[in-house]
């Protein structure tokens, strides 16, 4: 057989450069500080073994020859293809470009979520102050009896649970929530549009019915602290998950599929600041909001601080714009 | 991330890289998503459980629970919990210890890597995919969809398939073959492909099986004897010798 002898001597060139790329590809994996002529190397390899792959398919497209050189590529591509690990440049990326942009972007449906959650916190204002046994809906027995003796369930906070503890249950409660709310979203909006009024009717008809006894001013204290990050977190959230109905709703030119692709790939910058937002107002609801040491003023002046570094943040204003060089740096969200 | 996502087929992607042939990547199905998820899920109940342990520890020996700091006690189990798979995935590529025991790893739908931002996504979508209870949500939509998706995949755009690895075993079988087998390749795989299978079959089949593909191939049977799992060896050690050339 003079093809099989022609065959042999391809095998015989090509074997120890195939062995070579696998222990290359080896290595790789396991240290990543590579000089340049290694990294070469690697992706000269690559090449020519795409060549030997289509070779290799054409003397017996299933052999055996065939899938360990398929293995082999799906590796080499891997290494080669896999994105560059540059977090400084890439996060800065992302704060100051993306987050920005797709806060503009989000804009109408924020305002248009915030609108929804007053009406709905106003909706349970008045259900609770025109029918205030109603209050039982959203508040336990226990908080309802507290505040029939005059005592609000914020008030001895402290005494029972250490701020730390406070602060981790909060964090985690309102990150969950906001997630959900957003993840919720799939569901053509619906589910983002039920947390939100939901959670704005609590707020509403809580406040109507500690009103009833005369200490909507002390909730007022525990809430102003927090409440402003929080609530347009919630908002915010809101809005991404009511996006990305929409765009099951309204995918304009695209396949479904497609338009809730990109209107994630929008939202997640917005979602992964709306969670680190949410850690900050655990902190503050933890350590400030139940504190009694602490003054009305100082947590007004907190509550307003926290949420003028949120909007500065989130609007892209904290940067100044024109100073900020456009890299080429591809985001880590596209 | 906007164009359509051509799939060539129902239970494989194709891994294109410039203008050379593709690859094709298999797609894993439901069965290996289970697996990986649930022995992921035991590493992750595991350390939170042992966390828990040393802790009791502490405070039965004496130690009021709230003289250590809850970010102590509370924060990294938590923490560990939530961000294992986003962590993980994003760290090395689309793999966990889980998925690297069930052989598959997450991809973008073109078999390329995903982005950060894909594996943080199709893990804040388990919060849907796990309602009501025990992913019966996930569980379903990737039961009725062709390439076993959950909703959290959708979203991000990525695959789960199927990890290849290129051993260097199956190089040294497949080159020696080549090299001195005086078959012709695609005779060669015939035969790779019934030992690969061998302790899959069952004896007597596999015994006919052999007898017959050695006299198609003209090639000298074993020595007849009584006992057929003797000769059922025979036969094994034939076909193995007849991919290495040991066989005139």
């Amino acid at each position: 057989m003079s093809g099989s002898d022609g065959l042999r001597r391809w095998l015989e060139k090509r074997q120890p450069a195939w062995e070579k790329l696998a222990r290359a590809l080896r290595t790789q994996r396991d240290n990543r500080r590579q000089d340049v002529v290694e990294v070469h190397r690697l992706d000269e390899g690559y090449r020519a073994l795409a060549r030997d792959l289509a070779l290799a398919r054409s003397i017996d497209p299933k052999g055996r020859l065939t899938r360990y050189l398929e293995a082999l590529y799906v590796e080499a591509h891997e290494a080669v293809h896999k994105p560059a690990r540059r977090l400084l440049p890439s996060t800065l990326t992302l704060v100051r470009r993306d987050l920005p942009a797709a806060m503009g972007a989000l804009r109408p449906t924020v305002l248009s979520v915030a609108a929804w959650f007053l009406l709905s916190a106003l909706f349970g204002w008045l259900l609770v102050m025109v029918y205030p046994d109603l209050a039982a809906l959203f508040a336990s027995q226990q908080m309802i009896e507290g505040v029939q003796d005059g005592e609000l369930w914020t008030d001895g906070l402290l005494n029972i649970i250490p701020p730390s503890m406070l602060a981790l249950s909060i964090m985690t409660n309102n990150i969950l929530v906001a997630l959900t709310a957003y993840a919720l979203g799939a569901l053509f909006g619906l589910g983002t549009l039920y947390i939100i009024g939901l959670n704005g009717m609590m707020l509403g008809s809580v406040f109507a019915f500690v009103r009833h006894y005369g200490l909507d001013d002390r909730l007022f204290e525990f809430v102003i602290a927090h409440g402003p990050v929080e609530l347009s977190v919630i908002c915010v959230a809101g809005a991404a998950g009511v996006r990305l109905g929409e765009a099951l709703l309204r995918p304009g030119n695209l396949s479904r599929t497609a338009a809730l692709r990109h209107a994630v790939g929008q939202t997640t910058p917005v979602m992964c600041f709306c969670v680190l937002f949410l850690v900050a107002a655990g902190l503050i609801e933890g350590y400030v909001s139940p504190s009694p040491n602490i003054a009305l003023g100082t947590k007004v002046a907190v509550g307003v601080a926290s949420w003028v570094v949120f909007y500065a943040v989130m609007s892209g204003r904290a940067w100044p714009a024109a100073r900020y060089r456009e890299h080429k740096n591809q985001s880590a969200f596209s | 991330m906007q164009e359509r996502i051509q799939y060539p087929s129902d239970n494989h992607i194709q891994l294109r890289g410039g203008d050379e042939a593709g690859v094709d990547l298999e797609i894993a199905g439901l069965g290996s998503r289970s697996y990986a998820y649930i022995a992921d899920l035991h590493i992750r109940v595991l350390f939170v459980l042992v966390w828990i342990f040393i802790w009791t520890f502490v405070f039965f020996g004496g130690s009021s629970m709230f003289a250590v700091s809850p970010w102590v006690t509370i924060l990294p189990p938590v923490l560990f919990y939530f961000l294992y798979h986003p962590v993980l995935e994003i760290i090395s590529s689309g793999r966990t210890p889980g998925k690297r025991l069930a052989g598959i790893r997450v991809v973008a739908a073109d078999g390329r890597p995903a982005s950060v931002g894909a594996h943080l996504l199709r893990n804040v979508f388990r919060l849907i995919d796990s309602l009501p209870t025990a992913y019966l949500v996930g569980f379903t939509i990737s039961l009725f969809h062709r390439h076993a998706l959950r909703l959290g995949d959708m979203a991000a755009g990525t695959v789960l398939i199927k990890e290849r690895r290129a051993k260097a075993a199956d190089l040294a079988d497949a080159t020696t073959a080549l090299n001195h087998s005086s078959l012709a390749p695609e005779q060669q795989a015939v035969v790779a492909d019934l030992l690969e299978r061998w302790t899959q079959l069952r004896a007597e089949h596999r015994s006919r099986l052999a007898e017959t593909l050695l006299q198609r191939l003209q090639q000298p049977l074993p020595e007849p004897t009584g006992n057929a799992r003797l000769r059922d060896h025979a036969l094994r050690r034939q076909l193995e010798r007849l991919l290495k050339g040991e066989l005139a």
